[in-house]
């Protein structure tokens, strides 16, 4: 916090040449963000953490109740079973219509890992080599399988109300039951959902995002540190990806460390301008898209976190 | 044959945790063994339509399976403002409706038990949406209609666990058992409720969207109010445009004879869908419509049938200096009209058990296994400090 005190606002655009942004580009950004997502809205949060650098009601974005079906474990795993690899047994085992379940190792699932997130931006730094390799150091978590423990204890919670419940409440016919409320079914698969937002950090002159999960798109109940590192690809959980307090609301959040940003987003802008100087229609990104490719560079690391940024970005040049 | 009764989706509570955390320490410094219900705020509004990213069209099939999803009533730590804090900064966008509820917080689990649910709401919330439907103290200058999209909250906070355990209600006014309101049965039941772009013109349809918003772009730099109004009144000028004033007696009662008997009234519905094109008709519609209607017949004294539009945009933009009215007919609404048969004055009494009538309120939300029961929520992990220290480490 004393450094972000510390640091001066930055005042001229720098966008181009470092990946970063100035509070009024930052704005500029989000204005063009919720013009084409009206999902996220622009917030005033706590006036007593208001950033006077920023306009009054324009502190931060937010999309909230945005729907995670799936553990990022799942589509972790599913990289061993990618349309090459089947093609590539099918070969193999000469074309045989089945499948043998490859198990492979947590070095060659972390260099597929690496290898698609690389083909999803071709993220390249000066020498042309990916930014990556600082990645290929941490190791892959064995990802654990929690959920039946997670079901287990939402189901002792609701089993602790049933004392509670009043069947003397007046109820009428004219009510449908919520939609959207868990069948006692067992079947339904309860879909966590996450609020997110993006503030200005003015250390690191780059956007930030805070996450926040909830057990169930019915339910209040926030999700725990461990539950939202579930949704973090497992290289960056726990190192990029930390559990903070948001700097304009009340709890804790998980937060994208803000410290790679500008580097990644300067290659991709590079990436973009070079596409556009190779004849391509496209012209070198403007500010306003800044948002659109960073959120798809987010999406990288929360990939099962389903949240809005259509708008075609093609980040993916050689 | 008597036509088919109208369907509600009852809102559905959407609490942040910086909501309750707030609410601990209100307890603990200022309200302390205070039972007294205290008032606070909440946002609804519409979901907008969302294009989910392609590359997940699959996994997103749990979610949009259902036809339609409720509206939430949201609170967050703007709900609650404390005592020494000024009112000033409780701007809430314009793109949303802002409501005032109350949260009761009990000092024993045991009382959230035994408290008696159907008198707790009537004590507290039905003075207040008499009073908006002109049956209480009726003065007209300071018609206050908030109690019509208000809530109401009980709750136990553990201030030690910090479990809390809570159950909210959106009172309504309800007409006695088996006076439930129905469509109107003049009208085929095929045209009870119709999609506005079946019913209505292109043209149509852009002049009543423009005349929504023109309504909310002069609210806004009247400044009189914030939040999008929750209720209005559609009628149409000389040169057959639309135009909107937002609900209340004073600009019903300013209506020319001629305009009273054309207008239709509308609300702003939060229950929303991927679609309109349902194979079944008619299809719920959202909560605040009761009290709407409870409203034109209490205190308008209105009869018979009459027209309502469940109001549903598909994105609604916040208005500042520099936006600007746009709309694409084809995509851009999501509305029907319903042609609803009012009930009388009398449907809204009660036969009281102690002889006599009286008026009710319901509205308490069903819980998670869609049974009648409070919620919980588990703070810890927001607030524990040994969590907090093993996460920092």
């Amino acid at each position: 916090r004393a450094r972000e005190w510390a640091t001066p606002t930055l005042k001229d655009s720098a966008f181009l040449q470092r990946g970063v942004l100035t509070p009024e580009e930052f704005v500029k950004a989000g204005d063009e963000l919720v013009y084409r997502c009206p999902t996220w809205t622009w917030e005033s949060g706590d006036p007593k953490k208001a950033k006077k650098y920023l306009p009054k009601d324009k502190q931060f974005l937010v999309t909230r109740s945005v729907p995670c079906p799936t553990r990022v474990s799942t589509l972790e795993n599913s990289v061993a079973v990618g349309e090459e690899d089947t093609a590539q047994i099918e070969d193999e085992c000469g074309g045989d219509d089945w499948l043998i379940s490859k198990v492979i190792s947590p070095e060659e699932q972390e260099r597929r890992m690496d290898k698609k997130i690389e083909e999803e931006f071709d993220i390249l730094d000066e020498d042309g080599e990916t930014l990556e390799s600082d990645m290929k150091n941490l190791k892959i978590e064995k990802p654990e399988n929690e959920s039946v423990e997670v079901a287990e204890a939402e189901d002792d919670e609701y089993a602790d109300m049933e004392e509670f419940e009043d069947e003397d409440v007046l109820e009428d016919e004219a009510v449908v039951a919520a939609p959207n409320a868990v069948s006692t079914n067992e079947n339904i698969v309860k879909v966590r959902t996450y609020d997110l937002s993006i503030t200005y950090d003015k250390y690191y002159q780059t956007p930030r995002v805070y996450i926040l999960g909830y057990a169930s798109s019915d339910s209040s109940q926030p999700l725990t540190g461990e539950e939202m590192f579930q949704d973090v690809m497992s290289d960056y959980a726990n190192r990029t990806v930390t559990i903070d307090p948001h700097p304009h609301l009340r709890g804790q959040y998980a937060s994208i460390h803000p410290c790679q940003h500008g580097a990644v987003m300067k290659t991709i802008v590079k990436n973009l301008t070079k596409a556009a100087s190779d004849g391509d229609e496209s012209k070198p990104p403007s500010v306003e898209m800044y948002l659109f490719i960073f959120l798809k560079f987010i999406s990288s690391i929360i990939p099962t976190i389903n949240y809005d940024f259509t708008m075609d970005v093609t980040a993916s040049t050689q | 044959m008597t036509s088919e009764i109208v369907k509600y989706v009852p809102f559905q509570s959407t609490v942040d945790p910086s909501f309750w955390m707030k609410l601990a320490e209100h307890k603990l410094n200022d309200l302390k063994l205070s039972e007294e219900p205290i008032e606070v705020y909440a946002t609804y509004t519409i979901k907008s339509n969302i294009k989910l990213r392609a590359e997940d069209a699959s996994s997103t099939t749990v979610t949009t399976s259902t036809a339609f999803t409720s509206g939430r009533m949201r609170l967050d730590q703007d709900s609650i403002v404390l005592p020494d804090a000024s009112r000033e900064h409780l701007d809430f966008p314009n793109n949303v409706i802002q409501t005032v509820g109350k949260v009761k917080i009990l000092n024993t689990i045991e009382s959230f038990k035994t408290i008696k649910k159907n008198d707790l709401l009537n004590e507290c919330c039905l003075p207040s949406l008499l009073q908006a439907c002109g049956i209480e103290d009726t003065n007209n200058d300071k018609e206050n209609l908030d109690a019509l999209t208000s809530f109401f909250c009980l709750c136990h906070l553990d201030l030690k666990t910090h479990k809390n355990v809570y159950w909210f209600a959106f009172p309504v006014l309800t007409p006695a058992t088996g006076k439930s309101i129905r469509f109107d049965e003049s009208i085929a039941k095929e045209e009870v409720m119709t999609s506005l772009k079946q019913s209505m013109s292109e043209d149509a349809l852009t002049s009543l969207h423009k005349a929504v918003y023109m309504m909310r772009l002069q609210q806004w730099q009247e400044q009189q109010t914030t939040g999008h109004p929750p209720f209005w009144i559609i009628f149409t000028n000389d040169e057959g445009e639309y135009q909107c004033l937002t609900l209340s007696f004073a600009n019903y009662d300013g209506l020319s004879e001629d305009e009273k008997k054309r207008c239709k009234f509308a609300f702003l519905d939060p229950t929303s869908t991927q679609n309109n094109d349902f194979a079944i008709m008619p299809i719920p519609v959202g909560w605040t419509l009761r009290n709407l209607i409870a409203y034109l017949v209490l205190k308008l004294g209105l009869a018979d049938g009459i027209d309502i539009i469940s109001f549903r945009p598909s994105v609604i933009r916040r208005i500042d200096d520099e936006s600007t009215f746009t709309f694409d007919a084809n995509t851009d609404d999501l509305s029907y009209l319903l042609k609803i048969q009012l009930p009388s004055k009398e449907d809204y009494q009660w036969n009281s058990p102690s002889g006599g009538t009286r008026y009710n309120t319901m509205g308490w939300e069903l819980n998670a296994r869609n049974k009648p029961g409070p919620r919980s929520v588990n703070l810890a992990p927001q607030l524990e400090p040994s969590h907090l220290a093993q996460q920092a480490s």
